[in-house]
Formats: C-alpha cells, sequence, structure tokens
C-alpha cells in the first residue's frame, strides 16, 4: 500500500472563475509599461527594413534603377527576381505577390525591399531607388469594376460570387401593398489598431527563420511563409510580441509583412525588423470593405415584410485576401435580425485597383447590417410607422429560420430590443427630443444587430483546432495559437482552463503564442476565441483530469471508478486521496511532464452545404440593440454623441468586465464608421492617410455608455459564452445614423454621414421644395 | 550633443543628434521603452510624458529642450503603489495597452491641476489620448475612482521630489556649435539671426516635426528660442493687450486677463490640439508658420491685431493682416523674429466670435473657422470685421458681408442676407457646399448673439 499524500490547502484556493471580473492577465505590465510590443524588443545587430512602393494604380514596371552613387554593399536590396520561394502570399486564394514583378495593380503595392544598419541608411537607400511604371487604365469603382471594360482580376473581376434564396420572391412581390427600394453604401474603415504594424525576423543557424510580430494568426503566416520561402514547417517559428490592437488588421496583412522581414533577414544573414510609420501603415494595409447594397423589399401596410431581394457588392480591392470569407459573412448577416418568409440575396466582391481590403471587426457583417437597418428605417418612414414597430413585427424569434435555412434557437433578439428600449426610456426620449427648437438638436436612433460565432459554416471542421496543457510541478501551461491583442483572450482562457481544472486562476500560466509549442488552434478571428476555442480547451481539461485520475489509480492502486476529482482534489469514494499539484510532482519526478491535446468536436446536429450556402452557418447567434442619443449642431453639421445604451446577449460573459469593455470599444469604433471616419480616394490614392485627417472618436467625441449584458447561453460554447467580440461594431452605424436622422429630418443612406453628406441632403430637399 | 536631465527623479545623461525627439532619446539612448510611438505628429498622445510638470507629445519635443528638464515617464510611477494605475487595472480600462502609458499620464496631469474634475473636464483633458479599444468608457471611470482616492492631492504633495542636474545640462560637440544655437537671452538670439539668417527657430515644435515626417528637409542650423523669456508672458498696457510670441495656448487660456478682454481667444486656445499640442504650440508659432488651417490669424485679424518684428537693426510693427505674402509665407525678413502681437482692447459694448468646425469634436484641425469682431451704434451695426480661415491660403475678409452690414439694424432679415452673401464670398476649393452653407450659418449665429 503507497502511502497517501496529504492534501494541502489549493482545495481552499480554487474560485469560481467563470462569470467573475478577473483582473486581466497583462493589466499590471501594460500599466506599468513594461509589456515589450515589438518595436520594444532589444535585438542586438538588428537591421531596418523598408519597402519601395508603386506610385500608380495600375501599370507595368518597366525597370527599377538603383541610384549608383549610393553605396548598394553597405545595405541589402530585394526584389522578386530574388525571392527564394513562389512569388505568392498563400491566403485564401495565391493571387497576391509578395513584390510585384511584372504589373502594379494599387497605389503603395510593394515592389522592391531594403535593408540597412541604421533607419538613416534605410532612407537614403529608399531614396536611391527609382522604379519606372508604364501606367495602365486603372479600374476604380464598384461600377467599372461590374461593368467589365476593363478586366484587372480573372474574366470578369469578380472574385466571388455567392446566392441564397428561399420562397419565391417574385410571386411574394405580388402581394405586397408597396415594394420599397433603396441602394445603401459605405466606405473604407481603417482599424487604426494605435500600434502600427510590425515584425522582426530572425534567421536561424539550421537555414530557417524565426518571426516575433504584432499579429494575431500565428499559423496563416506560417502557412504563407513556409510557401513563399520554400520551407518545411519545422524551419518556421513565429512567434506574437505584446500586440497593441488587430480589429482584423492584423489577420491577413502581416503575413505579407512577415514575408517581406524574413526575406530580407535571409539575405542579409541577421534580424531585420520592419516597423512601418503611421502614414505608411494606413496607405498600405487592409481596410474594411467598401459596399454597395442594394435592398428592394415587399412589405404590406402594417409593415410586415412579404420578400426581400438584396443585391450586395463589396470592392475586395487589388487581390484576394479575405474577401471571399468576408463576402460569405455580409451575405449571411445580409437580411440582419428579421424574418423574411421569401428572399433572394445576390452577393458579389470585385476587383479594384486599390489597396486590398481584408479583416476588420465584423468582417463584412458591419455593411450588411448597417444596409438592413436602414432599410427597416426606410420602411418605417415610408409607410408612417414607428421604426420601432417595423422592427417588432418582423424580428426572428426562437424557432424561425434565416433565408438560408438555420433556425433560430432563442428569443435573444426580442428580448434585447425591448430591455434596450425600455432602459434607455427610447418612447419618451423621442417625442421629447422631437420638440426641441434652435439649431442645437437631439436624435434618438435605434439598431438591432446579431452575429454568428465562430467560422461559416464547415469552417471550424477545416481548421480542426487544437490546443495543448502542459503540465508543469506548480501550474499548467495553457498552449494555444489565439491571441491577446487587448480584447482579454489571455484571461479568459486562463479562467475557463482553471475553472475547467478547478485549480486556482493563478496557476493556469497562458503562454505567448509560439508555433514551436502550441499547436494550431486556429487564427484569432471570427469571434471564436472564447465560444470555440474555449471549449477546445475545456476538451482539453477534461482530457488532463482523466489522465491524472488513471494515474491515481495505477499509483494508489484504486479502481478508476472509485476516483472523483473535484476542487483541486482527488477522492477515493468521497475520501481525499491527493492533491492536484502533489501529483503533478510525483508524475513529472516519475515519467516526466504530462502535456495533452485538448481538440475540437463538431456539434454533430449542425451541417452546412458549402456550394448552396445552405444549412447552418454558425453555432450560435449573439444579438444586441442599441439605442443612441445624440445632438446635431444643425448650423456646422457637428454631431457628438451623448449616451448610447446598449444590450447584448453574448450568451455567459465568462469575464463580465471584459465583456463590457468590448461592447463599448465595438460600438465607439462602430459609431465612429457611421459619421466620422472617412478615406475619400483620388485617382486610387487615399486621400485621408494620416492620423491628422483619419479622423476616429476622441474621447470628447465618446457617448456615455450604458451597458447591459444579457446571458443567454449557447450549448455550443465554453460554459454557454456566444461570440462576442465583433458584434457590438454592427450597431453603431446605423444608430447613429439614425439617431442624426432623428435630430435633422434628413435620411442618409450612406456612411458615414459627414457634414458634407447631410449638406447635400439638406439641398436636395430645397431642391424638391422650391 | 550631451545632455543632462532629470528623469523620474534622477538625474540621467544622453547623447542626441540635434533633432532626435525626446522620444527618441528615451526608448532608443535610455532604454525607457514605456513610451510608445503611434503617430510621430502629436496626433494619438502614445508617446505623453510629463515635461516640467506639463504634459507633452515626446514624438513633438526636440531632446535638446529638455536639457536641465525634469522628465516623467510611465517608469516613473509607483505600479501597484500608484493609485491611478491601480484604478486603471481594477475598472478594466486597460486593453491592448498600447495608448496606456500615455493615457495614465495625461490623467494624472489632469488631476494634477484639478484634483475632482467632472466627467466632462476628464474627456476634455484626455482627447489628445486617443484609444482605439475601450470605448473610453472604463477609462473615465478609472480617473473618476483615482480622483475620489484623493490621487490628485496626493502627487501634489509629492512636487520637487527629484534631483536637480548637478552640472552643465547641455554639451554640445564636433561642428554642432555651428549649427545648433542655444541663446540665453533674445539679444543673443538676434545676433544669431542677423549672422544665419537661414536658421530655422526651434520653439513649441508641434508643426515642425510633422513637416518632417511630411518630407520637408531638415534644416543645417536651427535656434531654440523655446526658453526665451523676453517671447513670453500677457501684458496689460495702456490701450492693448500685448501677448509675447512665446506664450503657449495653454497660457493664453488659462489667463484671466485674456478670459476677460478677448474671451473668443481664451475659448480658440482651449481648441489648438489637446493638452499636450496646447501646452507646446506658441501663438507666435501659429501666426508665423503661416498654415491656411492655423486656428488664431482669422481671430486676431479681426481683432485689429499688430505683429511686433524684432531684428538687431530694431522693431517694427505691421498689422497681422499684412504678415502674409502668400501661402506659409510671411513678410518676415530673415533676420527678424516675432516678438509678441499686440491686440486693441476692445470697447465693453463690443462682441467678438470665433467657431472652428473640424472633422471632430476635439483634437481635429479647422475644416472652416470664423471669426468676427462687431460694434454696435445704438442698434445699427457700427464697426464690423468678418473672417473666415482654412479656405484659402490665408483668412480672408467677408469684405462684401461687411459693407451690407455696415449701418442697418439687425433684423432677422439682414441677418439672413447678410449670412447668404458670406456664404458667397469665400471660395473653398473642396466640399464646396458644405463649408459655404456652414460659414453662412456661423455668421448669422455670430450677428444673432451680437443682437442679445
Amino acid at each position: 500500500m503507497v502511502e497517501k499524500l496529504k492534501v494541502t490547502p489549493t482545495e481552499k484556493k480554487f474560485r469560481e472563475v467563470i462569470g467573475k471580473p478577473v483582473v486581466r492577465v497583462d493589466a499590471w505590465d501594460k500599466v506599468m509599461g513594461k509589456a515589450e510590443y515589438i518595436d520594444d524588443y532589444p535585438i542586438p545587430g538588428c537591421w531596418y527594413g523598408g519597402t519601395v512602393r508603386s506610385d500608380v494604380p495600375h501599370g507595368r514596371i518597366v525597370g527599377i534603377r538603383q541610384n549608383p552613387s549610393f553605396d548598394w554593399s553597405k545595405v541589402v536590396f530585394v526584389t522578386a527576381k530574388d525571392l527564394p520561394g513562389p512569388n505568392e502570399v498563400a491566403m485564401v486564394r495565391r493571387d497576391m505577390p509578395v513584390l510585384a514583378e511584372d504589373i502594379v495593380n494599387y497605389v503603395s503595392e510593394p515592389i522592391a525591399l531594403v535593408a540597412a544598419p541604421t533607419k538613416a541608411l534605410l532612407k537614403a537607400a529608399l531614396k536611391a531607388v527609382k522604379v519606372e511604371i508604364e501606367p495602365l487604365e486603372p479600374v476604380l469603382s464598384i461600377e467599372e469594376a461590374l461593368e467589365g471594360k476593363k478586366v484587372i482580376w480573372g474574366n470578369d473581376n469578380v472574385l466571388a460570387k455567392f446566392e441564397v434564396k428561399r420562397g419565391d420572391v417574385d410571386e411574394a412581390f405580388k402581394e405586397a401593398d408597396i415594394i420599397i427600394e433603396e441602394t445603401y453604401r459605405t466606405g473604407h474603415q481603417e482599424q487604426l489598431y494605435l500600434e502600427p504594424q510590425g515584425m522582426v525576423a530572425l534567421p536561424r543557424d539550421d537555414g530557417g527563420v524565426e518571426v516575433v510580430g504584432s499579429l494575431q494568426c500565428p499559423y496563416y503566416i506560417h502557412g504563407a511563409m513556409t510557401h513563399a520561402l520554400n520551407l518545411p514547417p519545422d524551419k518556421v517559428i513565429i512567434k506574437q510580441a505584446v500586440t497593441g490592437g488587430g480589429f482584423g488588421g492584423k489577420e491577413d496583412f502581416p503575413s505579407l509583412l512577415a514575408i517581406h522581414a524574413a526575406v530580407l533577414a535571409l539575405k542579409a544573414k541577421r534580424p531585420v525588423k520592419i516597423i512601418y510609420d503611421r502614414a505608411e501603415d494606413i496607405v498600405s494595409t487592409t481596410k474594411r470593405h467598401p459596399s454597395r447594397i442594394r435592398h428592394r423589399t415587399g412589405v404590406k401596410k402594417d409593415g410586415t415584410i412579404v420578400a426581400q431581394d438584396v443585391d450586395l457588392v463589396l470592392d475586395g480591392g487589388a487581390y484576394t485576401t479575405l474577401s471571399i470569407v468576408v463576402l460569405q459573412r455580409s451575405l449571411l448577416h445580409a437580411t440582419g435580425c428579421y424574418q423574411i418568409p421569401n428572399a433572394r440575396i445576390l452577393a458579389r466582391a470585385v476587383a479594384t485597383n486599390t489597396p486590398p481590403n481584408g479583416a476588420f471587426r465584423g468582417f463584412g457583417a458591419p455593411q450588411s447590417i448597417f444596409a438592413m437597418e436602414r432599410q427597416m428605417d426606410k420602411i418605417a418612414r415610408t409607410l408612417g410607422l414607428s421604426p420601432v414597430e417595423v422592427r417588432r413585427k418582423n424580428l426572428l424569434k426562437c424557432g424561425d429560420a434565416f433565408p438560408f435555412g438555420q433556425r433560430v434557437e432563442d428569443d435573444g433578439a426580442r428580448l434585447v430590443f425591448e430591455r434596450a428600449l425600455a432602459i434607455s426610456e427610447y418612447e419618451r426620449k423621442r417625442a421629447e427630443y422631437s420638440k426641441d427648437q434652435g439649431p442645437k438638436k437631439r436624435g434618438i436612433g435605434v439598431s438591432l444587430f446579431l452575429h454568428g460565432g465562430g467560422f461559416t459554416g464547415a469552417g471550424e471542421q477545416k481548421i480542426n483546432g487544437k490546443i495543448k496543457l502542459f503540465l508543469a510541478r506548480e501550474s499548467v501551461e495553457l498552449h494555444v495559437s489565439n491571441v491577446e491583442m487587448g480584447q482579454g483572450a489571455a484571461t479568459v482562457l486562463t479562467q475557463i482552463a482553471a475553472q475547467g481544472l478547478q485549480i486556482p486562476f493563478e496557476k493556469v500560466k497562458y503562454c505567448q503564442p509560439d508555433t514551436s509549442k502550441a499547436p494550431d488552434s486556429g487564427p484569432t478571428v471570427a469571434s471564436r476565441t472564447t465560444m470555440i476555442v474555449g471549449k477546445i480547451v475545456l476538451r482539453g481539461t477534461e482530457k488532463l483530469i482523466m489522465q491524472i485520475k488513471e494515474y491515481v489509480s495505477r499509483h494508489f492502486d484504486v479502481p478508476l471508478r472509485d476516483i472523483t476529482y473535484a476542487r483541486g482534489t482527488f477522492f477515493e469514494n468521497g475520501t481525499p486521496l491527493a492533491d492536484f499539484f502533489e501529483i503533478a510532482r510525483r508524475i513529472e519526478e516519475e515519467r516526466g511532464p504530462l502535456e495533452v491535446i485538448g481538440d475540437y468536436v463538431h456539434p454533430p446536429e449542425l451541417n452546412w452545404d458549402d456550394e448552396k450556402c445552405q444549412g447552418d452557418a454558425y453555432q450560435g447567434y449573439a444579438w444586441g440593440a442599441s439605442v443612441l442619443e445624440v445632438e446635431v449642431d444643425t448650423d456646422t453639421w457637428e454631431v457628438r454623441p451623448l449616451r448610447d445604451t446598449v444590450v447584448v446577449d453574448g450568451g455567459t460573459a465568462i469575464n463580465p468586465l471584459l465583456a463590457l469593455g468590448q461592447v463599448e470599444g465595438g460600438s465607439l469604433q462602430g459609431l465612429g464608421y457611421g459619421y466620422l471616419e472617412v478615406i475619400e480616394m483620388e485617382g486610387g490614392r487615399y486621400r485621408n492617410n494620416r492620423l491628422a485627417n483619419y479622423a476616429i472618436p476622441t474621447s470628447v467625441d465618446c457617448p456615455d455608455f450604458f451597458v447591459e449584458l444579457m446571458e443567454i447561453p449557447c450549448s455550443r460554447g465554453a460554459f454557454g459564452a456566444k461570440g462576442l467580440g465583433e458584434m457590438p461594431l454592427s450597431g453603431g452605424g446605423p444608430a447613429v445614423v439614425a439617431a442624426i436622422e432623428h435630430a435633422t429630418g434628413l435620411f442618409a443612406n450612406r456612411l458615414p454621414v459627414t457634414g458634407e453628406v447631410l449638406t447635400a441632403l439638406e439641398q436636395e430637399g430645397d431642391e424638391r421644395r422650391s | 550633443m550631451k545632455l543632462r536631465f532629470t528623469l523620474n527623479g534622477q538625474e540621467v545623461t544622453a547623447e542626441a543628434s540635434p533633432l532626435d525627439r525626446l522620444l527618441d532619446v528615451l526608448r532608443e539612448q535610455l532604454g525607457y521603452v514605456g513610451t510608445k510611438e503611434g503617430c510621430g505628429e502629436g496626433e494619438c498622445g502614445a508617446c505623453s510624458v510629463i515635461l516640467n510638470g506639463k504634459l507633452v507629445n515626446s514624438c513633438l519635443v526636440p531632446a535638446l529642450q529638455v536639457r536641465g528638464g525634469d522628465v516623467l515617464t510611465i517608469e516613473g510611477l509607483d505600479g501597484e503603489e500608484d493609485a491611478l494605475q491601480k484604478a486603471f487595472v481594477e475598472e478594466g480600462a486597460v486593453q491592448c495597452g498600447f495608448c496606456i502609458p500615455g493615457m495614465v499620464l495625461a490623467a494624472r496631469a489632469l488631476l494634477s491641476t484639478n484634483p475632482n474634475p467632472t466627467r466632462e473636464e476628464i474627456k476634455w483633458a484626455l482627447a489628445g489620448n486617443l484609444c482605439r479599444c475601450t470605448g473610453y468608457e472604463r477609462i473615465f471611470r478609472a480617473v473618476d475612482k483615482a480622483a475620489a482616492e484623493g490621487y490628485g492631492r496626493k502627487i501634489a504633495a509629492e512636487k520637487g521630489r527629484r534631483d536637480n542636474v548637478s552640472e552643465e545640462s547641455v554639451k554640445l560637440q564636433g561642428s554642432e556649435p555651428s549649427r545648433v544655437f542655444l541663446p540665453d537671452d533674445l539679444e543673443e538670439a538676434l545676433e544669431i539671426l542677423e549672422r544665419y539668417p537661414d536658421v530655422t527657430l526651434l520653439s513649441g515644435c508641434t508643426d515642425f516635426y510633422p513637416d518632417l515626417m511630411k518630407g520637408k528637409p531638415e534644416p543645417e542650423r536651427v535656434m531654440d528660442i523655446w526658453n526665451l523669456k523676453e517671447l513670453k508672458g500677457i501684458k496689460l498696457e495702456e490701450g492693448y493687450m500685448e501677448i509675447g510670441s512665446g506664450t503657449t495656448f495653454s497660457e493664453v487660456a488659462s489667463s484671466d486677463l485674456v478670459k476677460e478682454h478677448f474671451p473668443a481667444l481664451a475659448y480658440l486656445s482651449t481648441l489648438i490640439g489637446a493638452v499636450a499640442i496646447q501646452n507646446r504650440a506658441t501663438i507666435g508659432g501659429n501666426l508665423v508658420n503661416g498654415s491656411a488651417a492655423a486656428d488664431s490669424p482669422p481671430l486676431l485679424f479681426v481683432l485689429g491685431a499688430i505683429a511686433v518684428l524684432q531684428s538687431k537693426r530694431g522693431v517694427r510693427e505691421i498689422p497681422v493682416t499684412e504678415l502674409y505674402s502668400g501661402y506659409r509665407k510671411t513678410v518676415l525678413r530673415p533676420d527678424e523674429l516675432l516678438k509678441s502681437v499686440k491686440i486693441p482692447l476692445p470697447s465693453v459694448k463690443s462682441r467678438q466670435f470665433f467657431y472652428k468646425r473640424g472633422s471632430r469634436l476635439a483634437l481635429t484641425i479647422s475644416r472652416l473657422s470664423v471669426a468676427g469682431f462687431i460694434e454696435l451704434d445704438g442698434e445699427a451695426v457700427g464697426d464690423i470685421r468678418l473672417a473666415a480661415g482654412s479656405m484659402s491660403p490665408v483668412p480672408i475678409f467677408l469684405t462684401e458681408t461687411e459693407k451690407y452690414l455696415r449701418g442697418k439694424k439687425l433684423t432677422e432679415e439682414v441677418i439672413d442676407e447678410a449670412r447668404l452673401i458670406a456664404s458667397e464670398e469665400v471660395s473653398p476649393r473642396t466640399s464646396k457646399d458644405y463649408r459655404k452653407r456652414v460659414t453662412g450659418r456661423l455668421i448669422s449665429r455670430f450677428l444673432k448673439g451680437a443682437r442679445s
């Protein structure tokens, strides 16, 4: 008989952490200035890398000339000819080159790279390169791309196309009292993470390369690097540095940047660091796709929708990047939170000679939801009904189906909507603000929105995410490829693992993602980290406990079925046997540390047909409603958001404090999208290319937030969580535009609603009246 | 050059090139990487530090101006013992963290002068520090919490806890003495200016570094005039007020004299960038740089301000309206500098007005601005001057509108006609309809206000 181990007080220290506002694991480092972002890393002997770019939207490269008066022996220079592998950035497709070789397709497209020992020398070298480009006719708008007179991509400029049909739209239109038609437009939006893009590449002795940087998806970069550098997977290592915001902007773009840094580092045979300054970051990285969405809605006089025809087009920019998947999400969110008995949705993404657009929080949904919510307001306006009434009539209820066939599993849409109206005192304020006199007028607007958590369709099955738990002597290490970029993943995943293992929160160590240690748990995107990856972590914890139980069974010679585990202690028929970490030490001494892999299991009840775009598109839907109050100075068209009441159902809030922060931050980005953030194009160039002219909300432009979390659990997420991170962004745009409409009487069918837009609407009104 | 200054209470020495920014010296020379760079042009606040008790953007401060000074960075705060940092942690004010060091220092700067701020005061004090993650709500709550715990009073009591720089605070090396000039007084500065008419003057540098970012070549020679006492201060003289060209907008905004006589100027000063910019940008720089979007020229035009120009040869005074010879060009002679502006004191019955419209409410560059000055003669318009900025290379007077209004009673009809005339007088290149309409309406708003 083996002696029984003493039960240490670990048991007492375990506290429930799900649903608790646990302090972020990274908060103290960040608030003390100790967190190391990529530009803060001390790397001895590191050179600086820079990029030579196209200054035309479309053209043929005739020559790349290096000024002979510059001493080129002091630096490293790379063009497409010097690339060690295929000139392709492998993403969804491989249509984007690492460096333009023959044709340039957008202003700021990379053509050549330089690395130099000092910043001054880098600057001089970049100046000493002249690229001669013979201009070609560019395609600069959605309309030009669809027209197809000039073809810059494939046979017809169409990067992707999907269609969803339900019922018979044409037949149903005949039964409608009125068909309401409108075309909505949305502009670019820049992620504007506060930390610009940055990457360091370090050549390895084995001929491989290691990359450390500001990034969201270590394995996306890993895949793109092995392809472009022609290296086996084990010779490429990607590590994440503390990342100062991503919002999707560090999802696709870092693949290109990492390859650039690596190519330079391999040629220079020393570490090379590329840190973009703000201007370079804004002009060359991906943005939210501009859109043109046409709605035709057949409605009854009482506001009931009988049919909806949607034609949705996204501007993908010069290359595919993620446009196919962004488009799918746009399509699947096109009818918002409403029950549409007959629907036809055609969705296309087209190529233009503008910088490629990519991932941005919301990922195609904000455009769709803006159009749908505006269409609801238009229906209300046309029929003389209230925006609330029209929404109530058509809300998706539990058991209703989306146009692509998936059934709604809860009443979240109605619950968040009614709650937001009630706590914001919407009706009373609507009446009160309607009476405002003088140039400053208040307005109140409501928006209703949703977001499907996790990858679309079969995406999670394809990724088949894995996590690793490593049982050390005093802690359990959690290795995932999902990054902390501000949203709180490190803390929330730690909470999930601690709760799953029933050990103190402090005993779980979230490890900074590193592809040489963490398995591929998928990218940090699609609001999947808490919901989907959290569930994988939980499976890992169950597996680890089971393996320890088996050890305990052998070690103490107790039948497995008699062993139970709770709150850090293993029991034999209710009698304490051993403490979790006592056993951990034993296991390590006897056979080395134990590690387990947690893996993904697809919910068997969910089915998806990718060809037809039919079936269960997402594992669960989060719902949100925003009631926004603004003040508009009708002399100057200045808008000041006053109060934003937001009620969201994101399933179980693993950490309510972090959840509130996600809702507030996302809502403000949505507000910025709605009325402030402008990118104007001029000949394929962004005119708003600096922080001085790309305006995001400051603290003064920010409303006071009143956020309430409504937690309707979802069985497919960890502890009932749904995906929450992206959803709030979709609410801000339509809410602010609706509130401005209430204050001014002007109906805008586009965003951002700037002073210019309001002036144009006012003039139209003047002309109609005169 | 070799610099000595106090960093977080301790004396440090650093090597710097003449145009190195304080940010570069902190991060690259001294390894204090808690201070971040988010834009390099004073538009994000991630690089905020406290210099001699005032919040500044360290990306806009030439390191040479820090000689002998006192710098506080995030590394100088007490961490777990610091109630403000603790509040940020506990209230969930931290997400990606990149803005946080600057944000904490901006909040500290606020609480050191205003220990119990309102929500509105907190919002304006943090307007120069962008955060893209949090929606600011948790940050406001953290500042509230620290205020409630008496943080402002506590740090006020700690003032003066620092090393005083023991030796010479700056040492120029190599060829630097012929390229970098650090005069002790105006006299010396004017001599240098006479000898090197091409020398670039460095004061608040809030336009200087953004211009370099945009590709303007680095100057060969520079002279630091930031500390010259003769260029600072606000004085009331017989019939006019004199404001030294080196006076910052913070000083203008908080001056009781300015508030009393030129409320429009005090208001304008609160809208120049945000706090960190106002602590550095000077009224002289705003005038002399001659940016089309500069805020003070239109108002100084209508107030009838005089520019006092000084050189070794003497002083000359010209109306501010005659200061510009073209876009970003002034009539200053190569050996002259702007010493001060003199603004005639307005009569008590006059009214003055300034309104700027940027793309957002704070930390914004004017897309249009309107300034007005009016004196009623009984019920009729007596003296009237109206100017518009940001829509032409230099501000313009709305002479037609002025002519129309002179002698008229400000009835609804007259004001409405003035609105239409004013909107036709400006000729913006872009966003025409919008800027014209808003200009007209602001003129109308001013006239309505002047009636009461």
